[in-house]
């Protein structure tokens, strides 16, 4: 021990494997984390957040109908403050009855959920769920 | 037999070590884990911002092990690869993390992962080095490295740990929206007020360093007027650097005249001093 320690490698764990392996998974991260970064940077162009609402299985609570919604950012920009609006129209393209909610946040490719409830059932109408406008952050 | 050992106890001193780091990394970690601001910065901010940050943070990390480490030798292979290791133990530690506080959960794409998971590694990154080399400290039965340094201060090294206290302080501080509210909010006066405050104090930290470190009193102890420019006025200097750099780095002067600009870089200027001078003191 002392005279590793005299050899000037000053460290007492100085050459140990599990240094090594250590050192290894610390570059590993490193090069993942910038590469992935500095490939966004080359491939990002910016483009502002592209929204896509997919309706889920409609269901009654209490009620009410509830219809879950997933959104998907299919940008390469965060959109914040997103508003979501679901409509439901009669035969002759009335409008019958809104919902909305609010998404903070939709970073890029990423899928975010929320769900809208309707006091009539969707079922009897055209339901159209639809993002109206976002900012950025 | 020895040498295998010798071995045996150098990786169990390690892993020892990495545990010590793991700690580090969460001391160090924790206040910008548990802050939201800093999840979305994560997502929203500029990819070439973030990559540069992680970029500048790894020499630093490399500088820090080689003024802080406990070896002896500057060796600077040893210093990477500890740099690397407290890397490791950061990002290990923020990919555990995320998932059970929800702060990725399914759903978020792997750009808003790898973007959280890289601004939680710098404050984690720096807080393991500095348990894997300070607490190190402890169990070394000779405190030789830290006599040699008192005994021939580095201004380089001063330099270093008051930027390290900066950034440190600046990237805790500078996702809230409340440096940006402040700086708008303060007439220009009050401002250079806040300069002139910020230099006091760190002066008065750089005072206090300088009585600690000085065994003989009257021998060779350097005027205020060269202590001030030396260490209060360089220190500001770096301090204003590093906190218009966090700043820019997370899109905090997007829209904002140059007036404002200055504002704000005062008002983070100002914890990020403390930071600064404090580091001298404690490391």
């Amino acid at each position: 021990m002392a005279g590793q320690r005299g050899t000037g490698h000053g460290s007492p764990w100085a050459q140990s494997a599990t240094e090594w392996i250590a050192a290894g998974v610390g570059l590993a991260a490193l090069l993942v984390i910038t590469g992935t970064l500095l490939f966004e940077v080359i491939t990002g162009n910016g483009h502002p957040p592209r929204i896509s609402a997919q309706a889920g299985e409609i269901t009654t609570q209490d009620g009410v109908f509830h219809i879950p919604v997933e959104l998907t950012n299919h940008g390469s920009r965060t959109g914040a403050g997103v508003l979501v609006v679901g409509e439901l129209r009669d035969g002759e393209g009335e409008v019958v009855e809104e919902a909305e909610f609010e998404l903070d946040f939709l970073p890029p490719r990423s899928t975010r959920r929320g769900g809208l409830y309707f006091d009539l059932d969707p079922h009897d109408f055209e339901l159209s769920i639809s993002p109206r406008g976002y900012h950025y952050p | 037999m020895a040498a295998a050992n010798g071995s045996r106890l150098a990786n169990l001193r390690f892993l020892v070590g990495l545990a010590r780091a793991a700690g580090g990394a969460l001391i160090f970690s924790l206040p910008l884990l548990m802050t939201m601001e800093l999840w979305w910065l994560g997502f929203y901010m500029g990819r070439l911002q973030l990559a540069l940050l992680t970029l500048v943070t790894f020499p630093l990390l490399v500088l820090l092990s080689h003024y802080v480490g406990f070896e002896r030798t500057f060796d600077w292979r040893e210093d990477v690869v500890d740099a690397l290791a407290a890397y490791a133990v950061a990002v290990i530690m923020a990919v555990v993390l995320h998932p059970l506080l929800v702060i990725a959960a399914p759903g978020d794409s792997f750009s808003e992962i790898i973007g959280k998971i890289a601004l939680q590694a710098v404050p984690g990154a720096i807080g393991a080095l500095l348990a894997l080399s300070q607490l190190g400290q402890a169990q070394e039965e000779d405190g030789s490295r830290r006599r040699h340094w008192q005994e021939e201060p580095s201004y380089p090294r001063e330099l270093f740990l008051m930027l390290l206290g900066a950034l440190f302080l600046s990237l805790n501080l500078a996702p809230t929206e409340e440096m940006v509210l402040i700086g708008h909010r303060m007439p220009p006066l009050y401002s250079l007020l806040l300069v002139v405050l910020s230099l006091l104090l760190m002066h008065a930290f750089v005072y206090s360093v300088e009585f600690r470190g000085q065994h003989d009193p009257g021998n060779g102890h350097p005027g205020h007027a060269r202590l001030f420019l030396h260490y209060t006025v360089a220190g500001y200097g770096i301090v204003l650097l590093t906190s218009l750099f966090i700043l820019w780095t997370f899109g905090r002067f997007e829209g904002i005249g140059m007036l404002d600009v200055v504002a704000i870089t005062v008002v983070l200027a100002f914890p990020a001093s403390i930071g600064a001078a404090a580091a001298r003191l404690i490391l």
